[in-house]
Order: C-alpha cells, then sequence, then structure tokens
C-alpha cells in the first residue's frame, strides 16, 4: 500500500476532477496527492479487512502505523467478518463475470 | 547540463514537501539513477517513483480549477516524463500492467512536457501484444490502446483497436449492452481511441466529437467504476484531445491547402501531432509572416538535429508545389546519401499528392538544362553545374531553392562552391517571387548570415530553437591506471621486468555545480611498464594497451542499449576501431547479411569491412564507393548495425539513428607534424546531436573520450556549445584564401597569365567565379561591368565578414580577374567559366579537347556503341596522364602499403586499370589483377576502393565531361554526322560497359554487378526485344530477378523502385477517395469476382517479399513489381483498406478504396 499509494491517488484524482461539476469537490480532488505529500490533517490512511467470522483475528491493524507517517489519529480500520466469506467472494466473482465463460478471466 | 538535471526547473517542479526528497536530493539522486542505468549497477528509488506520481498529479490537476500555475504544471510533466523514463529502464522487475501504466504515465509527461516525439519512443519499448491479441484483463486492454494512441502509431493502432471493437462486439452478442457492465470502461476507451485516430488522419471534427463522447462515458460509468486503469486512460485522452487537435496537421496548416495537411497525415511516415516549434514557426511567431506566405521570400531554419528541421522544410516544399503553379523546387544537399535519403522521404509524401520527385545524378555536363519535375534534388556541385551552363533556364524553372545544411558554406573543401552559388542565386532573385530556404543545424542567430539573406530591408523569416525531444546527457570518458592492483612479470632471459597495472574506465555526468561519476568493474585495458638498467619503469609502448584498444570495451558495452556512432579522426584508424570492435563481439548478427554480401561482391571477401559486417560492425568515410556508404546507412536505419565508425563525413547532416554517440580524438598529426583538427565545432555539434534521435529514443548519451589526460571539469566544454556559439566563416574569409588573391594581385602587375596559374584552392575558386559572374550577367543581357561583378560580390557572405580593407582587396583581385576576362577571346572565356573548373585547369581541359579533335580527324572510325572501346580511344595514355595531373584530382596511382609517403607509388598501369573497370570486370579481379604488388589483401582492396571512389567516379567523369561537350559543339558545329557518346562519363562513373547498365544505375540501381548482370539479360532477351527496359522488367515477377539475376534484397529493392511505372497514381488515387484498380499476376486459383481480399507479403521470403492477394480461398495472386512500391507504401501508411478483387478487359484486378 504504501509503494503504491502515490500512483492510485494519482490516478484517481485525474478520474475524480472529471466526473464532478463541484468546483469544490473537484479541487478537493485535485489537491489529494499534494495534501499526502504534506501529511495535512485531512490525509490519512484507511484499511478494510473482510474475513470469516471464525476466523482468530488478533492485530491485525497493529502494523499499519508503522509503515505511514501519520498521527495516530491519521488512521482508520473496519474489520468485517462474515459467516461464510469464501461463497461471498465467489458469487461476487460470479456477477462480475457474469456472461464472460467464452473468455479466460483475468 | 542535460535539462533533466535542472535544479531551478526542480525546484520549480517539486517544491519542498515532508513526504519527498528535496529538490538537491532529487538531483543527485537523479544523476546518480542515470549513471548507475548506463552502468546496469540498479534499481530506481522508490522516492523517486513516488515523486513522479506527485508530479503528474500536480502536472494534470485541471487548469480551471487554478490549483497550480500553467509553468509550474509543465515543469511537473516534464520532471515525471524523466523520472518514470528511467524506472522504465531500471532492472526493476515491474509486471506488464505496472510497465504500460509507468509507459503511459511518461508519456503524458513527455507530451505535456513539450516533448511530444518522446511518446512515440517509449512505445517502442512497452510491452504490446502482437495479433492476434488474445483478449486480457480490462485495464491492460486500455493501457495497451492508450500507449499506442500517444505514441500516435497509426499502423500500429488500427489492428489493435479494430480487434477489441470485435472482441467487444462478440461479448455483447453474449451479455447484452456492455456500457451496462464493468466493460464500459475498457470499450469507452476503444471506441474513443479509434474516432481520436480517425480525427489526426482524416481531420473530421465529427470523429473527434464521437471520441469526446466514447472518453467521457469511459470515466464516467459507475458500472465500470473499479476498472480504474480504462478510467485513467480514458481521462488522459479526453484531457489531450484539445491538445492534439491544436498540434494536428488538420489544425496548424493552412486550411486552404488540405492537400498538405493530407501529405502530412498520410504520407509516409504519417506526421499525426507537428512538435512545438514546427508549431511556433509556422505560425509566424516574432510578429515575422508564416513562412507559408509566398511572399515570405528569403527562409532561414535553424534547428538542432532531432527538433524537425527536414519535415518542416517538406511542409515548406510541398506547400509550395500544393499552392501554386508557378515553379519548381530545387533542393540541395551536401552529399549523394543525403540526396538520396531526402528524397525518399520526400518522394513519400508527395506520392499522395501525386505528384513525381526527380534525384539528379553527378556533375557532368551532359545535362545542361534543369530538370522540369516538381521538385528535384541534387547536389550544390550540380546546382553550380546548372547555374553555369544556363542560369536563364535555372531560374525559369525552379520558383524555390531549399538549400539543406547551409553551414557548409564554411567548408574548407567545398564551401566556396555552395556560397558563391547561393549568392548568385540570390543577386538575380532580389526582384523576383523566388524563394530561398536556409537550413542548418549549426547556423544559430548569426547577425551576419541574417545580413547576407536579406534582400534589401527585406530580413529573412528566420527561427531558431534550441529544442530537442530526446534529453542528451553529455559524459566525459576517462581511464586511470589502478596501480594498487599491479602485478610483476619477472626478467626472463634478456627481457626485462615488466609491470603489469590494469586501467579501469570511468563515465563522468556533469550535473550543473558538480559530476557524478561510476567506473567499469572490469579492466577496460592495461598498461605495461618496463623496468630499465636505470631502475627506472618508463611506460612500455608497445605492449600497453592503446588508447583505441581501451575504447572497445566502452563501446560494446553501450551497444547493449542501442545503435553506436564512433566519430574517429582518420579514415585508417575509423577502419582500425571497427575491426577491434568487430573482434570484441563474439556472435555474427545475421541481419546485416545484405551489407556483408553487397561489401563481398563490390569491395572482395578480403576487403575490411567484408569481414566485419556479418558482426553488425562497420565503418563509414568518404572514401567508400557511395552505394556501399549508401547501404551502410540503410543498414543503420533499418537497425541492421550494432556499431559504425566513422570519419567526420557521416555527421555532416545523413539523418542516422544512434542511441550512443562517442568522439575519440578529435585530431590527428599530419605528415609534416601539424595538428589538423579533423573535426571542427560545427562537425562536433553534429555529432552531438546524432545522440538520441527523436520519436526512437527519449535519451541520447554523448561520449567524448579523453583517454590522454585525467579528468578536469573542462573537459565538457566542448560539449555545451550550442549552433549560437558556432560562427560561419566564409572560406574566402581565411587568411589562406587572402594571401592567395594578394599574390594574385602581385603577380599580375608581372604577367599576364596570372590568372591561369594556381594559388590557394579558394582564391582559385573566387577568380573562376568573377569569370563567371561576368559570363552569367553576359547570358542574361544584363550590363557587364566591374561595378555590376562587384555588386554581386557584395551579396555574398564572404562581404558581409570582411573589413573594409579586406574587402578593397576582394575588389581588386576581381577587377583583375574581371580584365583578364575582357582580354581572352569570347569563346573561349565562355567555355572556361562556364567549365566549373579552376582557370587553370579549364585552360588544360580546352588543350586536351584540341588534341582529341586531331586524333579524331574529319572521320570517327571507331564504333560509338562501344563504350570500352571509346574510353580506350578518348582517354589515350597521354590524355589520362594530363587528367590525372590536373590540381583537383587528389589520388595520381598507389602505395604499396597504407603507410607509406604519399609520392611512392607503386608502378601500375591506369589505363588498364580503368579499361577493365568500364568493361565490367569484377572488383576482386581488378584488385588481383592490377595490384598485386600491393602484399596486403585488405589494403589492396581498400586502395582500390578509394581509388575508384575519388577517381574513376568523381575526377574522370567530370573532366572528360567538360571536354566531350566542347569537342561535340565543335564536331557539331562543323557538320559531323557523329558526336562522341554524352553517356561516356557515365560509363566510367558507374564502371558499367553498356547503355542499358547506365540507364539502370541512373535509375536507382546501386550494384555495378546488378546493372551489369540485367543488361547482359537485357540484350539477348528473345521475347519482345524493342519493349522498353523497364517495362521488360516489370513484366516479371521478384523470384525471376532473384534467379536470372541472382539478385540479392537490396537489388530487388533497387529493381522495383526502377521497373515502378512512372506517374503511377494508386497512393494519391486511393488516398483521394477513390477507387483504384491494380492489375495482379493470377496463381493458379480461380477468382471469384467481388470476393474481398487481404494483401499479404509472400511468407518465408526475405524483405521485399512479393506482395500476395489473399482471399478466404488461399493466395490468388501477387502485385505486380510495377506496382510494387505504390501499393507497398499504401500499406505501410496503416490506413484501413478495402481490397476487392475483380476483372477487366486486361485480366485479373484488384480494387482498393479506403474503409468507411
Amino acid at each position: 500500500m504504501k509503494s503504491r499509494s502515490l500512483s492510485y491517488l494519482s490516478r484517481f484524482s485525474l478520474i475524480a476532477q472529471q466526473i464532478t461539476d463541484d468546483e469544490a469537490l473537484a479541487r478537493f480532488y485535485g489537491e489529494l496527492a499534494e495534501r499526502w505529500v504534506d501529511r495535512d490533517p485531512t490525509a490519512g490512511v484507511g484499511v478494510s479487512v473482510g474475513t470469516d467470522s471464525d476466523a482468530r483475528i488478533s492485530g491485525c491493524f497493529d502494523r499499519v502505523t508503522s509503515y505511514f507517517e501519520f498521527e495516530l489519529d491519521q488512521h482508520q480500520a473496519q474489520l468485517h467478518l462474515m459467516a461464510d466469506f469464501s461463497e461471498l467472494a465467489d458469487s461476487a466473482r460470479d456477477e462480475i463475470w457474469k456472461g464472460c465463460g467464452s473468455w479466460t478471466e483475468p | 547540463m542535460d535539462r533533466a538535471l535542472d535544479p531551478d526547473l526542480l525546484h520549480a517542479a517539486v517544491g519542498v514537501h515532508e513526504q519527498l526528497p528535496d529538490p538537491d536530493t532529487l538531483r543527485q539522486l537523479l544523476a546518480d539513477t542515470e549513471v548507475n542505468l548506463f552502468l546496469q549497477q540498479g534499481d530506481i528509488d522508490e522516492a523517486l517513483l513516488d515523486t513522479a506520481w506527485y508530479l503528474q498529479a500536480v502536472a494534470t490537476a485541471r487548469p480551471d480549477l487554478q490549483i497550480y500555475d500553467l509553468p509550474r504544471q509543465r515543469h511537473a510533466h516534464q520532471v515525471s516524463g524523466h523520472i518514470f523514463d528511467l524506472a522504465l529502464q531500471s532492472t526493476d522487475d515491474f509486471s506488464t500492467t505496472e510497465r504500460l501504466r509507468l509507459t503511459l504515465a511518461a508519456q503524458v509527461g513527455y507530451l505535456g512536457g513539450d516533448l511530444t516525439p518522446n511518446a512515440a519512443a517509449l512505445a517502442r519499448r512497452a510491452p504490446l501484444p502482437d495479433p492476434p491479441f488474445d483478449w486480457s484483463e480490462p485495464g491492460q486492454m486500455s493501457l495497451e490502446a492508450g500507449v499506442l494512441v500517444l505514441a500516435l502509431d497509426r499502423a500500429a493502432t488500427y489492428p489493435l483497436l479494430d480487434a477489441r471493437r470485435d472482441q467487444l462486439a462478440d461479448l455483447e452478442s453474449e451479455i447484452g449492452d456492455v456500457t451496462q457492465t464493468p466493460y464500459a470502461a475498457v470499450d469507452g476507451v476503444v471506441r474513443g481511441a479509434r474516432e481520436l485516430i480517425n480525427y489526426l488522419t482524416y481531420g473530421s471534427r465529427e470523429a473527434l466529437q464521437e471520441a469526446r463522447q466514447h472518453l467521457t462515458r469511459a470515466v464516467d460509468t459507475p458500472t465500470a467504476a473499479s476498472d480504474v486503469d480504462s478510467r485513467w486512460v480514458a481521462a488522459h485522452l479526453l484531457r489531450l484531445s484539445d491538445e492534439l487537435q491544436d498540434t494536428s496537421a488538420w489544425s496548424a496548416l493552412p486550411p486552404d491547402l488540405p492537400n498538405l495537411s493530407r501529405a502530412m497525415t498520410l504520407g509516409d511516415p504519417p506526421v499525426l501531432s507537428l512538435w512545438p516549434p514546427q508549431l511556433s514557426f509556422l505560425a509566424g511567431a516574432d510578429g515575422q509572416p508564416s513562412p507559408l506566405d509566398p511572399r515570405a521570400r528569403r527562409l532561414m531554419l535553424s534547428f538542432p538535429t532531432s527538433a524537425g528541421k527536414t519535415l518542416l522544410a517538406q511542409i515548406l516544399i510541398l506547400a509550395h508545389v500544393a499552392s501554386s503553379d508557378v515553379g519548381n523546387v530545387c533542393v540541395v544537399a551536401p552529399t549523394h546519401s543525403l540526396c538520396r535519403e531526402l528524397a525518399n522521404s520526400l518522394n513519400r509524401r508527395l506520392r499522395t499528392l501525386g505528384r513525381e520527385l526527380h534525384i539528379e545524378g553527378p556533375v557532368w555536363f551532359e545535362q545542361t538544362k534543369p530538370p522540369s519535375d516538381r521538385v528535384t534534388v541534387m547536389t550544390p556541385e550540380r546546382l553550380a553545374g546548372l547555374l553555369r551552363s544556363d542560369p536563364a533556364a535555372l531560374l525559369h524553372e525552379y520558383s524555390m531553392f531549399v538549400i539543406d545544411e547551409a553551414h557548409l558554406v564554411a567548408a574548407p573543401a567545398r564551401g566556396w562552391r555552395l556560397e558563391e552559388t547561393l549568392s548568385l542565386i540570390h543577386h538575380l532573385t532580389v526582384d523576383t517571387d523566388h524563394r530561398i530556404l536556409v537550413l542548418s543545424a549549426a547556423l544559430g542567430n548569426q547577425s551576419h548570415v541574417i545580413q547576407w539573406m536579406t534582400v534589401d530591408d527585406e530580413k529573412p523569416v528566420k527561427h531558431h530553437t534550441n529544442w530537442r525531444g530526446p534529453r542528451r546527457l553529455n559524459a566525459v570518458y576517462t581511464d586511470k591506471a589502478n596501480f594498487g592492483e599491479a602485478t610483476d612479470e619477472p626478467p626472463r632471459g634478456n627481457r626485462r621486468a615488466r609491470r603489469h597495472v590494469p586501467m579501469y574506465g570511468k563515465i563522468h555526468l556533469h550535473t550543473g555545480d558538480n559530476t557524478v561519476a561510476g567506473e567499469f568493474i572490469e579492466p577496460v585495458g592495461t598498461l605495461v611498464l618496463r623496468h630499465t638498467k636505470e631502475d627506472k619503469w618508463p611506460r612500455d609502448k608497445t605492449e600497453s594497451s592503446t588508447e583505441r584498444e581501451r575504447l572497445v570495451p566502452l563501446i560494446a558495452h553501450v551497444a547493449q542499449f542501442g545503435a553506436v556512432l564512433v566519430v574517429q579522426p582518420t579514415r585508417v584508424e575509423a577502419q582500425r576501431l571497427a575491426q577491434e570492435v568487430a573482434d570484441a563481439f563474439d556472435d555474427e548478427d545475421s541481419v546485416a547479411r545484405n551489407l556483408t554480401d553487397l561489401a563481398r561482391s563490390r569491395l572482395t571477401e578480403a576487403h575490411p569491412l567484408t569481414q566485419i559486417a556479418p558482426k553488425g560492425v562497420a565503418f563509414h568515410h568518404a572514401a567508400l564507393p557511395v552505394d556501399i556508404q549508401a547501404e551502410i546507412e540503410d543498414a543503420v536505419r533499418a537497425g541492421h548495425i550494432r556499431v559504425l565508425v566513422a570519419t567526420s563525413t557521416l555527421i555532416e547532416g545523413v539523418n542516422l539513428p544512434f542511441k550512443t554517440v562517442i568522439v575519440g580524438r578529435r585530431g590527428y598529426t599530419d605528415s609534416a607534424g601539424e595538428q589538423i583538427e579533423s573535426i571542427d565545432p560545427a562537425g562536433l555539434l553534429n555529432a552531438v546531436g546524432r545522440a538520441g534521435r527523436a520519436g526512437r529514443e527519449t535519451e541520447g548519451w554523448m561520449i567524448l573520450a579523453e583517454q590522454s589526460a585525467a579528468y578536469n571539469d573542462h573537459m565538457f566544454d566542448p560539449l555545451q556549445r550550442t549552433g549560437n556559439d558556432l560562427e560561419i566563416r566564409s572560406t574566402v574569409t581565411a587568411e589562406s584564401a587572402l594571401a592567395g588573391l594578394s599574390e594574385f594581385e602581385d603577380l599580375a602587375r608581372t604577367t599576364q597569365d596570372a590568372i591561369f596559374r594556381h594559388y590557394d584552392a579558394v582564391a582559385d575558386g573566387f577568380l573562376s567565379f568573377v569569370w563567371f559572374i561576368a559570363q552569367a550577367l553576359e547570358d542574361l543581357e544584363r550590363a557587364v561591368s566591374i561595378d555590376e561583378i562587384v555588386a554581386v560580390i557584395e551579396r555574398t557572405l564572404a562581404w558581409q565578414q570582411l573589413d573594409p580593407h579586406q574587402r578593397q582587396g576582394l575588389v581588386r583581385a576581381a577587377a583583375t580577374a574581371y580584365e583578364a576576362f575582357e582580354a581572352q577571346p569570347r569563346d573561349q572565356r565562355e567555355r572556361w567559366s562556364r567549365s566549373g573548373a579552376s582557370l587553370p585547369t579549364a585552360r588544360t581541359l580546352d588543350t586536351v579537347a584540341e588534341q582529341l579533335l586531331g586524333r579524331l580527324g574529319p572521320d570517327l572510325t571507331i564504333d560509338l556503341e562501344d563504350l570500352p572501346a571509346v574510353v580506350g580511344f578518348v582517354l589515350d595514355d597521354e590524355t589520362l596522364t594530363m587528367l590525372l595531373e590536373l590540381e583537383e584530382n587528389t589520388r595520381r596511382g598507389f602505395k604499396p602499403y597504407r603507410s607509406a609517403p604519399r609520392d611512392n607509388l607503386i608502378d601500375v598501369d591506369l589505363r588498364a586499370l580503368l579499361l577493365d573497370w568500364v568493361a565490367g570486370v569484377e572488383i576482386q579481379e581488378l584488385a588481383d589483377q592490377h595490384l598485386a604488388a600491393i602484399p596486403d589483401d585488405g589494403y589492396r582492396s581498400e586502395a582500390l576502393a578509394e581509388f575508384s571512389a575519388s577517381v574513376f567516379e568523381h575526377h574522370l567523369p567530370w573532366t572528360l565531361g567538360v571536354v566531350l561537350q566542347w569537342v561535340n559543339t565543335r564536331l557539331d558545329a562543323t557538320g559531323s554526322a557523329h558526336l562522341l557518346p554524352e553517356h561516356l562519363p557515365a560509363a566510367i562513373h558507374y564502371g558499367v560497359s553498356t547503355k542499358t547498365a547506365i540507364d539502370l544505375m541512373r535509375g536507382g540501381i546501386r550494384s555495378r554487378r546488378l546493372a551489369n548482370a540485367v543488361a547482359i539479360h537485357a540484350a539477348s532477351r528473345t521475347s519482345d526485344p524493342e519493349s522498353p527496359l523497364r517495362d521488360w522488367l516489370g513484366s516479371q515477377t521478384i523470384t525471376d530477378w532473384r534467379e536470372l539475376f541472382e539478385a540479392s534484397p537490396t537489388e530487388v529493392a533497387d529493381l522495383l523502385s526502377f521497373a515502378r511505372t512512372p506517374g503511377a497514381q494508386v497512393v494519391s488515387s486511393v488516398l483521394e477517395g477513390s477507387d483504384h484498380e491494380v492489375p495482379i499476376d493470377m496463381s493458379d486459383h480461380s477468382i471469384d469476382t467481388a470476393e474481398t481480399a487481404a494483401l499479404e507479403p509472400q511468407p518465408g521470403v526475405p524483405d521485399p517479399a512479393p506482395i500476395q492477394v489473399v482471399t478466404p480461398a488461399g493466395v490468388i495472386g501477387t502485385i505486380r513489381p510495377a506496382d510494387h512500391d505504390e501499393v507497398s507504401q499504401l500499406l505501410s501508411i496503416g490506413v484501413q483498406l478495402n481490397i476487392v478483387v475483380a476483372t477487366s478487359t486486361t485480366g485479373p484486378t484488384i480494387t482498393i478504396s479506403l474503409a468507411p
């Protein structure tokens, strides 16, 4: 995540600026990378993890703070536990690739 | 210093941020990375990549939001493009998708930073798919399309996009409307990209509008939100569509000349977007009129190499051709090689207009009327010859003169000829609409040159730029002995002890205020010290590695990254180094086979070039035959040469691509012990310009090898010069020339014969020019007086550069020469001033002509069809000796070995050698028979090649041409029934024995062997013996040619060009939107008319392969040789074609038209 963050922000910033008519929002999108490299108080890291509800979860966000040099309150995390995570993953994939039987999945 | 390392630029682009390196650190990181990548010793630092992505966000922020100012955004583009580019060259193991992402990001950076051609160069290195284009992940497919579109590579883009469009249509038939699925973004990219290319190709505004709609949909379809790469590509293409519109030929060129725009976008290679300096010149920057305005009568373009000067010249030439019927264009280039290159590239655009180009042959008197094709390309000597023959006809025929590489007016040997010709044309057209365009990479903003081309108060329209696409890295290469690693060799017998010290090569890169250096890990040579009786350790010259040997590891290293040009001061050194480089390569490089074949047949098996060519190594210098030089240049262009070692001849304007240029020693010591500078500052600037070719590479390395001294920063000084720093001096301003004129003046006081003595060569040229001015004024029925002559001299560059005292000297010399002109009988002075020779030489040639007339007698008894016999008669021993002893001839015979003194000549029967040459005897046989006294095989071949290039191909045809014209004029006046064959000089020049062979050589066949072989078969043909040669050749097939004449691939290409139907309009007619019928040679298949077909090169056959007509039923026929060139060009343009099989009254045909 750390090595790709600016790449993603840069690409997302360009896309997002082009799909909004709200100038303030567009400006915000246009400043994403700037805020990131300046460790602006509005910048931060969020991590979301999804897994089986019976997985043994322990300290899964502990190391996030050591990768990104933000203040502690600039880190956010979410944990989603699902009864049958692999079934969800399969059905999501089927939905996305519906009708693509003739193609090899990427 | 390279612009990418400019601290101000880095500061302006990046600023200071907590998470990024500061500008100084960034510069150091960049410089270290450059050196490490050069030495193949490292990856890209992650902090650099982060900076690049940050900069891209800065650069692509919406301008209307004014988050960043525009200059900063441009700087950010440039720096980010550079860093992404470095990342792509690193050894990092990026995935295909990531590599494509970085490529597109780098392209965006370069385009936004006004470095347009680098976008195309990047695509050449990108991991792009080959047909049949397997389906892959949508984001990757979009990235591939985006990279190709930004490279403006139409020929590659259309097939890929069409395949993707079909695949998406198949998908749609299974899942319904893809625009409501995760494929919406890739679908929008594919359709949008195609319409964008359509717009750039055909200029249709509707296509541009559609492109924008598709791309907008791609960015903003919720179902494809997760396809970030496709949306990112679409967002970039959408953002860049305005810019591409502004820079396209359709916007930048005048709308009233649509044919001109079409010639650019549909010519070959296509120009879909113009580069910044081209746009600014065409827009008429700095308050000047547009150069396309016919009222701009004098134009000066001073562009460094790789800035798009040639294309601008093409635009001006084509605009002239397309917009007026008032006259034709004469293009002048300094060498036959460059003429050929210019002609080929121009021809491929002119054909889109249905126009023809002509390339003039060498400078003989046989043809005194200028050709009347719309565009003719010739050397300065040929232009001078035409001007001398008939100035009125020349000015009537041409209304525009384009002078390429105009800085050669300063060249010691040939500069004056160009200056006098240009000055006289300039003077004679002061009050007319004639236009003169002067082009150079090294003219700078010189007030003298501007003053020279000023007509009264009307200054030339000029444009000067230092812009170039590929960045250039200037480096100095040194080597140094490491005494810490020395090993001692004990004395043995008589041999004294030696100390072997390994030497290491070091590359220094200048970064403004400091230098970054990297060292080669392996030694590049050895310094050997010898222990003397006095207990000293001097250098052992014989056992230590030479400078040349120590250069070889550097050359072999850089050759891994792309073609290398190494410049050496002398021919001998060029050949030796090339040999040593070839020895360093283990592998043979089969792609250089054409060159090897030709060298073997043309120069003998033993010739050094034949020996090294299989390794992809060659040397190039003026003493090589012209066809071999051209073949080497072709091989470099085709990427078949890894290393070319050349003297300065090659760098005078042949546009050859090299990744790296290495300049070794820049001078040599002549036999008198004088230091001669073989690469002058202009030559060095030109060499520098060869490093990194626009559109092919994003960077070029210029390496100055300084092996004789320890490194210091001043070693970079010669590389810092620009065209502005070079002064172009007329050769007449040289001390030796002025002294020669002064000597003439002194002598003229005591003898009337002073005008017929030799002085300095430039002084001789000036005196002959004075005669010619007087003659030209007479021809044009203008008043002739010394004042009129001085008025012309005042139009020379020399006049602008001399002080008043020196000008007086020039005027006095001119007045004295004019007195001598007036004192000479009218017919003699007319002949001599037209000859183009110095006046003493002209007088000798007159004597030769008189003697020949005497020998001819009243009745010609020789068979005038038998060219070798006529040569034998005309050039008897005495005549040949007289011609060879003329001052202008630089080669009088053969030395026994390479280092023999100039006057140590072996006994060779030069006349017998000449007669065998004309009879078509193969070169190996000539060497064996006539030069057996030269013991070394290699040198024997080399000496023969050099002699024939200088004497047979140049001096004798020229002088004999003058003599023949005078003799024939006299024969004609006396009512003689027979004249000497006017193509006799051509037989000597080409070394062929028949008129048919001469016609072939003139028509572009470069191989003497092939011309003779075709001529023999043509003479013995039984079917239709009277049909013209071109038709006869055109009635055969490429396969026939290979079998009958044993034609090599290069020879087949020449024959195809020769056999092309004159005036064929396949390209222009199809591109204009017509259906064009092309006859085909049938194979055994029966044909179904109205069936669609494809045109494909015959598989398994070397290029140029026959073009086959393929239908679903199989191969039904091939394109005839007469149409091959045109059809081949049409295919290479990369537009989509409809090909339908048909029959006509004359047989089966195909109908070609543009696909809708």
